[in-house]
Formats: structure tokens, C-alpha cells, sequence
């Protein structure tokens, strides 16, 4: 019975890793107000598809959000004065840690953790 | 694209003036790559870091450059956007005090009064309408700089920082008895500045490179502006009298940032023919009065 209910568990877990399957997408909101990001820590599964949302409240600052993913160049949003919303999609990734960053205000910076 | 670059030392490279000229697009080109070029050097050679800067509105572009050594800088500053003039200006937070504490300070008081006590001043590059540009050299400490420009926005009286124009530059440390600073070439005489007026060699012609120096007690900036058609010196004293409104009788003009007692810096120049004043508008401590108000500004014609 036990050995039947692990074998049941690995079969699952395989379903989305040793299978090739890929993990379903996942969407991170990351808000930019007072010239800070309110979230500087993301979380996301490895090889999951990643659109990050940058809701952008600064009325009329500019911001954008660019992920140093390692590709060149790093893929970002485009820079746009709040309010404004943009969404940038990312492939999957790598398990590790990803900076991600406002490429006109050095203080705003995070990390992707990608697990 | 040469964004930040270490080059050879003989490459040549405020608290606000308000220049008051409107408001801006809310939209700005995507980012270009930077590069850092590994430049040959000697063992007497001396390296000064290109730094170019674009300032929208309201933001700086650094193009990806968040460090650079300290030493010599030379800060290539270009108005790229097109509704008020901005500076850029170094502010280092003195020991016990932190990024947010100076920009919380300066973005509350355009004349420095609040910043004085938290930060050191290292120049930068006074006002520039748009379209324009200047070269500062500067010599940076290490440490967590605020970037920013102060002027007031003509339309609401808000600093450029607080819409956006303020960013973070981290300085790294030099190798221990590395000489990191060299002066640009061909100097043609030095600014001084002082409690409260402007020292300015007889033969200034708005042209080539010029040392800027405080020997002062307190800080100061040298804001150069052109004079606009049948306005003088008394115009600006007037306009800063009490609270400005536009239209200023003057544009930026460029010149060197605030840089505190003791600091020098290296403006690169090519004013226009025309009529122009050296002015200072960083707040005096021990009376809150403007140093424009005590003097400091003094005019020039370049024929």
C-alpha cells in the first residue's frame, strides 16, 4: 500500500519535469511606486514560461524593468511614464538567481529566483 | 558606442539653477547597450572613466552603467529632452547617512540647505537647454552616489528628481597607490569660487577647458546663463528675489555642479557670442538667503 502511494508520487512529479513537459506559465506583478519596486523578490519554477508585469504608478516617471537573464541584450520592457502597465514574457529559465532591474533608476533592483 | 569607458588622462573630456522653460512626454527609447573599452596604458598612465549621460524628461539614461572606479570622470551630459533644462549633479552621503536621507533632503529644498549636512558635493554639469551638452571632469570618491538633477519644473515647482531624474552610481575603491586623476589638457585658467563672489581670469572667453575651484567656507556651484535679448545681471537678481516666474530672463548655459569646499572640477566649453553671468544659487546656512543674494553672480560677454 506505502510503496504503491510513492509510486503514484514519482509518476507525478515526473509528469512535469523527466517527462520534457514543460511547467505552466506563471505571471509575477511586480509594482513601481515612489521610485521603488514593492516586490524585490520573485519566485518562479525552473523552465516555466514567465510573463512579468510591471504596473508602473509613478504618474509621469518613467521606469522600465529589464531581467539580466544573461541573453543579449537583456530583455526589458519598454520605458514608459506611469500609469502605464507592461508585460514581458520570458522563456523558461535556468535554475539560480536573476537581477532584474529599472534601467534609468539604479535603486530599483530585485531578484528572480528561479527553482 | 562608447557609454562608459576608461580612456587615457589626456582625453579631454549645482544645486538648480531654475532655468524654467515646461513639462514632458512620458516615453523614452529603449536602452542601449553599454561597453567599457579596455584602453593600452603604461604604468605612469593615468585613466579617466567616460562617462555619457542623456537627461529626458524626466530621466537619466546612463545607458547601463551602474559602477565605475573612482578618479577621474569625465561626465558627458546631454539634454536629450526638450522641455526644461537639466543638471546633473554628484551628491556622496557622508558618513552615518544613506542614499534615501540625501534624496529625500535634496529633493525637498532645490538650494541645498537640507543636503549640505548629509552629503558631499562633486560637481557635475550645470543647466543645459535642450539639445545641449557639456563635459565636467570630476574626481570621485568612492562610495553610493545620488545622481539627480534639483531644478524646479516650471510647471509645478517639483524638482526634476522627484519625476524621475535621480538615479544611484556606485564609485568602486582604486588599487592602493594608484593615481587615479590627472587633469584635462590645456587648461586655460581656473574659475575660483568664494564666499560669495566668483574670482574669473581677465582673458575667460567662454571657450576650451577651465578649472573651477571652491576655496570657499561653504558650498557653491558656478551656473552659467545666457542672457536673453536687453536683460542684465539686475534681471536675474530680480527673478530669484522671491518665488521665480517665467519666463526666466535667461537659458542654462552649462557650467560645474555644486562641489563642496575644497573640490574643484573641469568644465569643457564653447559658449555662443553673446551676453552671459556666472551664477550660484546654492543656499548660504547661516541666513538661508541665496548666494546669488550675496553677491555671487557676475557677468561676461563672449564676443
Amino acid at each position: 500500500m506505502r510503496a504503491g502511494f510513492v509510486v503514484g508520487a514519482l509518476l507525478l512529479t515526473g509528469a512535469c519535469s523527466s517527462s520534457g513537459l514543460t511547467p505552466p506559465p506563471v505571471t509575477l506583478t511586480v509594482r513601481a511606486e515612489t521610485m521603488r519596486f514593492d516586490r524585490t523578490d520573485l519566485e518562479a519554477p525552473a523552465g516555466a514560461p514567465i510573463e512579468i508585469v510591471l504596473d508602473n504608478r509613478d504618474n509621469t516617471i518613467v521606469h522600465d524593468i529589464q531581467v539580466k537573464t544573461g541573453a543579449t541584450p537583456p530583455p526589458a520592457t519598454p520605458r514608459t511614464g506611469g500609469p502605464s502597465v507592461q508585460r514581458l514574457q520570458l522563456p523558461g529559465l535556468n535554475t539560480g538567481t536573476y537581477e532584474y532591474v529599472c534601467t534609468l533608476h539604479a535603486q530599483m533592483t530585485g531578484k528572480l529566483n528561479v527553482r | 558606442m562608447r557609454h562608459m569607458t576608461r580612456g587615457l588622462g589626456t582625453l579631454v573630456g549645482a544645486v538648480a539653477l531654475i532655468w524654467l522653460s515646461g513639462c514632458g512626454g512620458d516615453t523614452a527609447t529603449s536602452p542601449a547597450a553599454s561597453t567599457t573599452t579596455a584602453v593600452p596604458t603604461s604604468p605612469a598612465a593615468v585613466e579617466v572613466t567616460q562617462l555619457d549621460i542623456d537627461g529626458g524628461d524626466f530621466f537619466f539614461d546612463l545607458h547601463g552603467t551602474t559602477t565605475i572606479p573612482a578618479g577621474g570622470v569625465d561626465v558627458n551630459f546631454t539634454n536629450t529632452g526638450t522641455m526644461e533644462d537639466h543638471i546633473i549633479m554628484f551628491l556622496l552621503p557622508k558618513s552615518g547617512h544613506t542614499y534615501d536621507e540625501v534624496v529625500e533632503a535634496a529633493n525637498a529644498d532645490f538650494t541645498g540647505l537640507k543636503a549640505q549636512p548629509l552629503a558631499d558635493f562633486y560637481g557635475g554639469v550645470n543647466a543645459v537647454p535642450p539639445g545641449g551638452s557639456q563635459t565636467s571632469r570630476l574626481n570621485l570618491d568612492p562610495g553610493e552616489y545620488v545622481v539627480g538633477c534639483f531644478i524646479p519644473s516650471q510647471t509645478d515647482l517639483k524638482p526634476h528628481s522627484v519625476k524621475g531624474m535621480v538615479t544611484k552610481l556606485v564609485v568602486t575603491p582604486a588599487t592602493e597607490g594608484e593615481v587615479t586623476f590627472v587633469e584635462p589638457p590645456d587648461v586655460k585658467g581656473t574659475i575660483d569660487q568664494t564666499d560669495f563672489a566668483f574670482t574669473v581670469p581677465q582673458d575667460f572667453d567662454g571657450k576650451g577647458t577651465w578649472k573651477v575651484s571652491n576655496s570657499g567656507a561653504q558650498l557653491h556651484e558656478t551656473g552659467i546663463a545666457k542672457l536673453a535679448d536687453g536683460k542684465t545681471t539686475s534681471d536675474v537678481t530680480a527673478f530669484f528675489a522671491g518665488i521665480p516666474v517665467p519666463p526666466a530672463p535667461f537659458i542654462g548655459a552649462g557650467g560645474l555642479g555644486a562641489n563642496s569646499p575644497g573640490k574643484d572640477g573641469y568644465i569643457t566649453l564653447d559658449l555662443a557670442p553673446g551676453n552671459y553671468v556666472f551664477v550660484c544659487l546654492v543656499g548660504d546656512p547661516t541666513n538661508n538667503k541665496l548666494h546669488i543674494a550675496e553677491g555671487m553672480v557676475d557677468s561676461f560677454t563672449v564676443p
